[in-house]
């Protein structure tokens, strides 16, 4: 038997344990071997948004691959350490430290290269898939399948130098001159975790600073700050404050005393100290996850609320009334009727002009008529106002500015176009500002008050709307190459073409179709390359946690043969080891949820998104039903192989 | 009344070549007697030890413990059984690292749901009774080998067992230890009436006992009763062991 032989042996006849770790290997060489298959399409550079996306794949890529590595790093840590025994009779035997460092090198080599080809392999079958994929998210043409020479290439040096550098790395976990330590294994007695108060108290000031720092208006030093403080501080919850906890879960002996608690309780507090490092690393992954989706799908959820919620289809703006004004108003008139689409137009003359709030800041504003407002009153869904004397008005704020804030009884002062005070009767917030989502706030007047407004006003201040209620569109949400997207795409596209060729800027035609689409395309490429990575950190995440249970099995075996022995029923057992695996399976999602929650809330409030609950719970869900599946399995593996023990 | 029960039993571990471990091996134990199992490596003793704490099947036979068959139940009732019934004392401890002296103790009545002011006052009387009531709150890794193996067997004993196996019990201690820790087992057995059964290599470990069986190669050879004096007794053990054990040199490892 020649070395090499040897080596090879010893993977496969070792070909169960390693089979987890091969198989994630070769699934995260398969991502980022189709990222690469995408980013080096001829068809990508091409496309207008190609070039964006291929960078955004670039990220995904980078991402994936430094998460293999700590991957790589940690399983291959974890199988060496069950193999110390191994190491120590080879070492008795009269090994060399240089043999040795080369048995691993060629093991882990085999099993790299093994993944990187099934990696590859699998990944070509998936790219035609992806690129499918990918085009669709994008909104561009199919790309055909082509010979990716450049990604085989890239992939397997990138994935090569990985298990190369990380085999070297590995070289230092043994202690190559401690061999009585190896051949006895981790036969050292445990230490009982301890509890510091001052790095709980660190640990909480840290959380807390993170906390803070998000809520403080949104910028990169504030998000960088968070981080810097909520990482570390995550770290200390799982060494500091969780063993604080088993020992506040210790005090009553009443609850300790009783049945299995006694066995997984005391375990389990050794067990979260042990794997402070790993809950951590797999919170971090699991926040990001669920933050970057959570994100999105937050995004995705205010735009469909605010494409459902738009009262118009089409929106026609004047700024300035001149000869351009009639061509746009003309341009949608002919393109409607030739589409044979019913409309109701409605007319709406504007009187640009601002309000002072309690700080003294002026805050643009938009008066309205309240005849013209009880007009339009059935179109928009609102129940109509009552009459408003002169000297009252109704605020109808937009959702889109929340700093904007007014309260109903309030008075406000209008310095132009005619000066006033005005109580405010009522504030309205709808949930879509019916005038055009990024319209000013708009203040509903009296008649009177509003005709000697226009009077005094001067013309750059009049603006005249034209709101188009399609009743056709709006219904369900538009899809690309339907009637409603591709005129109200049409006609955008016109308008801005129209204004460039013409250098006047007097007019615009928005669309809430226009607006749903732009907003889609902008977050469905971020979505697909988010849900990609999502779903390798909590596949990753799966795998941390069954190396880790994998590491103990043995030590776990030992302990159980000898309490069956002493009467522990296999229900008793089973009952025992599941608590155990839940809580390292489910501690981390609830930490990650809680966490999401925390950060994500401010930082979309201050893009002005408040639903963020739903979305986080969600997305909180997703990883919760993904993790229950790795759970179901890791657990009846895990207690097959137990129940094997007992007697 | 026999506690123990073994008739006609027999262990054949099938193989390519069948090996026969037990053959018609027939045993009774009475109420609080303590008797002991000698013989040399590989004569069966572990596989008796086995049959009887109901971990392994014996090919034919009966092995009756309190006068029910564990053999006829199912594995919970089994699991129940062991807790309740039998008391384990083995050569390496097993105790866990994670609990305390205490929580080691209490761990049997823990499974059994039992209340807490009864646990107690159990777990004073048997750390009492083994003087132990100093390392109560220490771990196992703190306390010595002769402490490690007192905790298991007030663990063993805190159920009140119809029978205590004691595998090896001194095989990991000094002399001192191994002393100290049969002298509670010969304690047990006498004050508290506890019926005792020892399978063990070691002569002086041995003599503690009433009676001892010796087995050879899978079968019954001797059995010699202990009177008065333990001197004497310990000199018959070793006269019976080099003449079942054949050579008088494979005992030179014995301490005396």
């Amino acid at each position: 038997m020649s070395f090499p032989q040897f080596a090879f042996n010893n993977v496969r006849r070792n070909a169960r344990a390693y089979m987890a770790f091969f198989l994630s290997s070769a699934f995260m060489v398969m991502i980022f071997f189709s990222y690469a298959v995408f980013m080096y399409h001829p068809g990508v550079t091409s496309v207008e948004m190609g070039e964006n996306s291929a960078a955004g794949m670039k990220i995904a890529s980078f991402i994936v691959f430094i998460f293999a590595f700590f991957f790589v790093m940690y399983s291959i840590s974890a199988f060496l350490k069950l193999r110390n025994q191994e190491f120590g009779i080879l070492m008795i035997l009269g090994a060399r430290p240089g043999q040795i460092n080369r048995l691993i090198l060629l093991e882990n080599m085999l099993i790299g290269l093994l993944s990187i080809v099934t990696g590859m392999a699998a990944g070509m079958l998936l790219s035609k898939l992806f690129l499918l994929l990918s085009t669709t998210a994008m909104g561009i043409d199919n790309l055909p399948f082509y010979w990716p020479v450049k990604a085989l290439v890239m992939t397997s040096v990138a994935f090569v130098a990985l298990f190369l550098v990380n085999s070297v790395f590995t070289f230092l976990f043994i202690r190559k001159n401690q061999v009585l330590e190896l051949l006895k294994g981790s036969v050292k007695p445990k230490k009982e975790p301890k509890v510091s108060w001052l790095l709980s108290l660190l640990g909480l000031a840290l959380l807390t600073a993170g906390a803070y720092a998000i809520w403080t208006p949104l910028s990169p030093l504030s998000l960088l700050a968070a981080a810097v403080t909520g990482i570390p501080g995550t770290y200390f919850f799982y060494s500091q404050l969780s063993v604080l906890g088993m020992r506040l879960l210790k005090i009553s002996r009443k609850r300790v005393w009783r049945g299995t608690n006694l066995l997984w309780i005391s375990e389990m507090s050794y067990k979260i100290k042990d794997n402070a490092r790993m809950l951590f690393l797999v919170t971090v992954v699991t926040s990001l996850a669920c933050m970057a989706a959570g994100f999105l799908l937050s995004i995705s959820q205010a735009n469909r609320t605010s494409y459902m919620n738009s009262p118009f289809g089409m929106i026609y703006t004047i700024y300035d009334r001149g000869t351009a004004a009639e061509t746009g108003r003309q341009k949608i008139l002919s393109t409607l009727e030739q589409n044979g689409i019913k409309y109701t137009e409605n007319k709406v003359n504007f009187i640009r002009s601002s309000i002072k709030d309690q700080r003294d800041k002026f805050n643009s504003v938009m008066l309205l008529p309240l005849s013209r407002f009880n007009q339009l009153a059935g179109q928009i869904e609102s129940a109509g106002l009552p009459p408003l004397t002169d000297g009252e008005a109704v605020l109808l704020l937009n959702p889109r500015y929340s700093d904007v804030k007014f309260d109903s009884g309030q008075m406000v002062s209008l310095p132009a176009p005619k000066e006033g005070k005005l109580a405010l009767k009522q504030v309205q917030k709808p949930k879509v500002m019916p005038f055009g989502q990024y319209t000013a706030p708009v203040l509903i007047v009296s008649d009177g008050y509003y005709k000697q407004a226009a009077a005094a006003a001067d013309r750059s201040n009049l603006l005249e709307y034209y709101f188009y209620k399609i009743p056709a569109w709006g219904d369900a949400l538009p899809k690309a190459g339907e009637p409603e997207t591709v005129i109200s795409g049409e006609l955008e596209t016109w308008s801005r073409d129209w204004n460039f060729a013409n250098d006047n800027w007097d007019t615009l035609i928005s669309t809430s179709a226009g607006d749903y689409m732009a907003s889609k395309q902008g977050t469905s490429m971020l979505s697909f390359i988010g849900i990609f990575i999502a779903l390798i950190f909590s596949l990753s995440s799966a795998s941390f946690l069954y190396f880790k249970l994998h590491t103990e099995l043995n030590a776990d075996m030992k302990m159980y043969h000898s309490l069956s022995k002493i009467g522990l029923s296999v229900r008793e057992m089973s009952a025992a080891a599941t608590r155990q695996i839940a809580l390292l399976f489910y501690i981390p999602i609830l930490i990650a949820a809680v966490q999401t929650l925390v950060v994500i809330r401010p930082v979309l409030y201050q893009i002005n998104i408040q639903n963020v609950t739903m979305p986080v719970l969600v997305t909180a869900a997703a990883f919760l039903a993904v993790q229950t599946v790795y759970f179901i399995i890791v657990r009846s593996r895990y207690v097959h192989s137990l129940k094997k023990m007992m007697v | 009344m026999n506690v123990l029960e073994v008739t006609a039993l027999n262990k054949v571990y099938p193989g390519k070549v069948n090996t026969q471990a037990l053959t018609d091996i027939h045993l009774s134990i009475e109420q609080g007697e303590f008797v002991g199992i000698m013989g040399p490596s590989g004569s069966g003793k572990t596989t008796l030890l086995n049959m009887v704490s109901t971990i392994d099947q014996p090919s034919s036979g009966v092995v009756n413990i309190g006068g029910s068959n564990p053999y006829l139940m199912n594995k919970k009732e089994l699991a129940l059984f062991r807790r309740r019934q039998l008391g384990f004392v083995f050569q390496d401890f097993n105790l866990l690292e994670t609990l305390t002296v205490a929580e080691n103790i209490v761990l049997p009545l823990t499974l059994d749901n039992r209340k807490l002011a009864e646990m107690d006052a159990l777990l004073q009387k048997v750390a009492d009774r083994l003087n132990i009531k100093d390392i109560l709150n220490k771990r196992t890794y703190e306390i010595s080998g002769g402490q490690r193996q007192r905790t298991a067997i007030a663990r063993a004993i805190i159920t009140s067992p119809a029978i205590i196996l004691a595998d090896e019990p001194t095989g990991a201690l000094d002399s001192n230890s191994s002393r100290i820790v049969m002298e509670s087992l010969e304690d047990i057995n006498r004050k508290e009436g506890t019926t005792l059964m020892l399978v063990t290599h070691d002569p002086l470990a041995a003599s503690y006992c009433n009676r001892i069986v010796f087995i050879k190669d899978g079968k019954l050879a001797a059995e010699i009763h202990r009177g008065d004096n333990r001197q004497a007794f310990f000199q018959k053990i070793i006269d019976t062991l080099s003449f079942w054990g054949g050579n008088t040199h494979e005992l030179s490892s014995i301490r005396v």
